[in-house]
């Protein structure tokens, strides 16, 4: 439960950092100025709350530095949403944040990092700018589910989005297939 | 993994209030909207004052092989601006001439919505979508965002009107801006050729499908191209028989199609579900076409026969 509360304040911060972040576009930034950029937006608006696994440490919960924006991780296997019944209760998460249970049923975030085979290697610039702004999977299928914010895609200019895409290209790739989402009960 | 959940509603959408909830949170506003005309009877579809007379220079016409859209009844027109030409010299990629207006109308019962496809400026085309009043008498622009259940295409099932995003999923990712117009699509070969039943199965996966995969679009990674081109007359080298027949899945186990077998056919499962994280096409539909479905489970089943091509078609061309 704490957890819980722990995204459910992260999903607050969300829209908060994005108010701070409207930059306009500057054409011709060059390339390693998008990828600072990029970094920058990434970091402060959290993509690693949800797209990288948590682990315990310490000092209590964070993201895994070593499966950085890898999506939930494949041998985490979940089989069927979480009965939440009667009450105030709307959705819950699994332990590494990465799996959402709710009316949806269950999404698992992507695997965000430039691995051909299971992360965005493939993905064209435009794909991805394509399915922040429309909420849709590879930016013309099946609609996003939550907890992906629409936020970025509504917000976020042309230049920024495409400065995460540059970010998100030079991180380490790491091999994680992520399952697809499961239906609701 | 429930593969086949027919007339199943969006559960994202009905039940997602959690989705509202965060969609609120943004509260951004929509991009400017275009300049677009506030009233269909200001695009000069029809006669002021009268829908039921067309506008002069407005002309019918009707694709070969139909977008279903959850058993809407459609009519369609296009106006080329006077002493204009469309450009047919690459007959896989027409050019149609500043000021081409092109209309598709979708009716249950009554006029729902017709949309409106104008080409403004070289290259920049508005897209548009008007909703008819009750009375009939004139339709106005829809939102940005579409509207979500402005009728029922059956007992039960709401019809959707698209949002204008969502327009460009469809006719902004390689085929397009026009998609219904072009040479496959008003080609006139005979419905008794030899080859009509795998032609009617690639001309159906063509208008259902080929907006979006293809070779030109942002799906081409996917590898999975199921346009028809006006030299195939569904002969074995079409696109859509080398990258789906035998080919397994780009993502996951299976495969696209299993000549013979449609049930095992990714194709067909795809297009018999209507779970929103499963169904084909990803929009524009709520309820599982039969008709197609038969179709090209008929035609899976031919090309598991010897001779597929020249097995006599015995289904109707598709709604
Ligand atoms: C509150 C949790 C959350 C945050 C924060 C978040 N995401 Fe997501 N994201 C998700 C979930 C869950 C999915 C999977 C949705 C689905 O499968 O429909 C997803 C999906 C995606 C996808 C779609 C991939 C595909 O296969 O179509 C992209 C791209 C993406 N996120 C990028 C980002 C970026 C970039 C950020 C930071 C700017 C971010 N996300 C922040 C939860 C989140
Ligand atoms: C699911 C994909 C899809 C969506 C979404 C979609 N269309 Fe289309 N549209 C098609 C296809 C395919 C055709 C051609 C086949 C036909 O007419 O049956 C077409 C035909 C048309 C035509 C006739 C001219 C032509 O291109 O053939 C117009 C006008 C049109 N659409 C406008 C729109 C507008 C405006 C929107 C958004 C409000 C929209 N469409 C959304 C797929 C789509
Ligand atoms: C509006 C765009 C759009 C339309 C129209 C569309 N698809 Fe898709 N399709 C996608 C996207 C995006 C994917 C990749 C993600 C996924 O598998 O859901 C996909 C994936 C697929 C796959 C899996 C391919 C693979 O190798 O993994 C099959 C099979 C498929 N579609 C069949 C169809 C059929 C059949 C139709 C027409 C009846 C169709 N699609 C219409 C967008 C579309």
């Amino acid at each position: 439960m704490r957890l819980l509360l722990v995204c459910l304040i992260a999903l607050l911060g969300i829209g908060l950092s994005l108010v701070l972040g409207e930059a306009e576009s500057e054409p011709g930034v060059a390339a390693q100025d998008r990828v600072a950029r990029g970094r920058y937006l990434v970091k402060s608006i959290g993509c690693a709350d949800c797209h990288s696994p948590w682990v315990m440490g310490p000092n209590g919960p964070h993201p895994d530095p070593d499966r950085d924006l890898s999506g939930h991780p494949a041998d985490l296997v979940i089989e069927a949403p979480l009965a939440l019944g009667e009450g105030p209760w709307g959705l819950a998460a699994s332990r590494t944040m990465t799996a959402w249970s709710g009316p949806w049923g269950v999404s698992f975030t992507r695997n965000l990092t430039p691995d051909p085979e299971t992360g965005l290697g493939e993905w064209s610039e435009d794909e991805f700018v394509a399915t922040l702004r429309n909420m849709r999977h590879r930016g013309i299928g099946r609609p996003l589910l939550p907890p992906m914010p629409p936020m970025y895609g509504q917000n976020l200019t042309d230049e920024d989005l495409k400065s995460i895409y540059a970010y998100l290209r030079t991180i380490p790739p790491v091999k994680n297939r992520v399952p697809t989402p499961l239906p609701p009960r | 993994m429930p593969l086949v959940a027919r007339n199943r509603r969006t559960p994202a959408i009905t039940l997602g209030g959690l989705a509202l909830l965060l969609a609120a949170c943004g509260n951004a506003p929509p991009p400017a909207a275009p300049d677009l005309p506030a009233r269909l009877s200001e695009t000069g579809l029809f006669e002021p004052g009268n829908p039921e007379r067309l506008a002069a220079g407005v002309t019918p016409y009707a694709p070969r092989h139909v977008l279903w859209s959850d058993g809407a009844a459609k009519r369609r027109w296009i106006r080329l601006p006077a002493g204009t030409a469309i450009d047919t010299s690459d007959p896989e990629r027409w050019r149609f001439p500043v000021g081409t207006r092109l209309w598709k109308e979708f009716a249950f019962e009554r006029r729902v919505e017709t949309r409106f496809l104008e080409h403004v400026a070289e290259g920049r085309w508005h897209f548009a979508t008007y909703l008819w009043r009750e009375d009939g008498k004139d339709a106005d622009l829809a939102p940005e965002a579409g509207v979500r259940g402005v009728r029922e295409s059956t007992a039960g099932v709401p019809y959707d009107v698209p949002g204008r995003r969502d327009c460009l999923a469809c006719h902004g990712s390689g085929l397009g801006p026009v998609l219904g117009y072009s040479s496959v699509q008003l080609s006139d070969t005979p419905e008794d050729a030899p080859l009509a039943r795998r032609q009617a199965a690639l001309g159906y996966l063509h208008a259902n499908c080929a907006h979006c995969h293809n070779d030109a679009g942002p799906l081409r990674t996917l590898g999975l191209d199921l346009r028809l081109r006006p030299a195939d007359a569904g002969a074995p080298t079409s696109a859509a028989l080398t990258t789906a027949l035998g080919v397994a899945l780009r993502q996951g186990p299976g495969t696209r199609v299993v000549p013979g077998e449609p049930a095992a056919s990714a194709v067909w499962q795809r297009m018999a579900s209507r779970l929103p994280t499963r169904q084909m096409p990803p929009l524009g539909t709520n309820r599982v076409h039969e008709r197609g479905l038969e179709l090209i489970a008929e035609w899976i089943r031919a090309e598991g026969r010897a001779d597929p091509a020249l097995t006599p078609p015995t289904l109707s061309k598709g709604k």
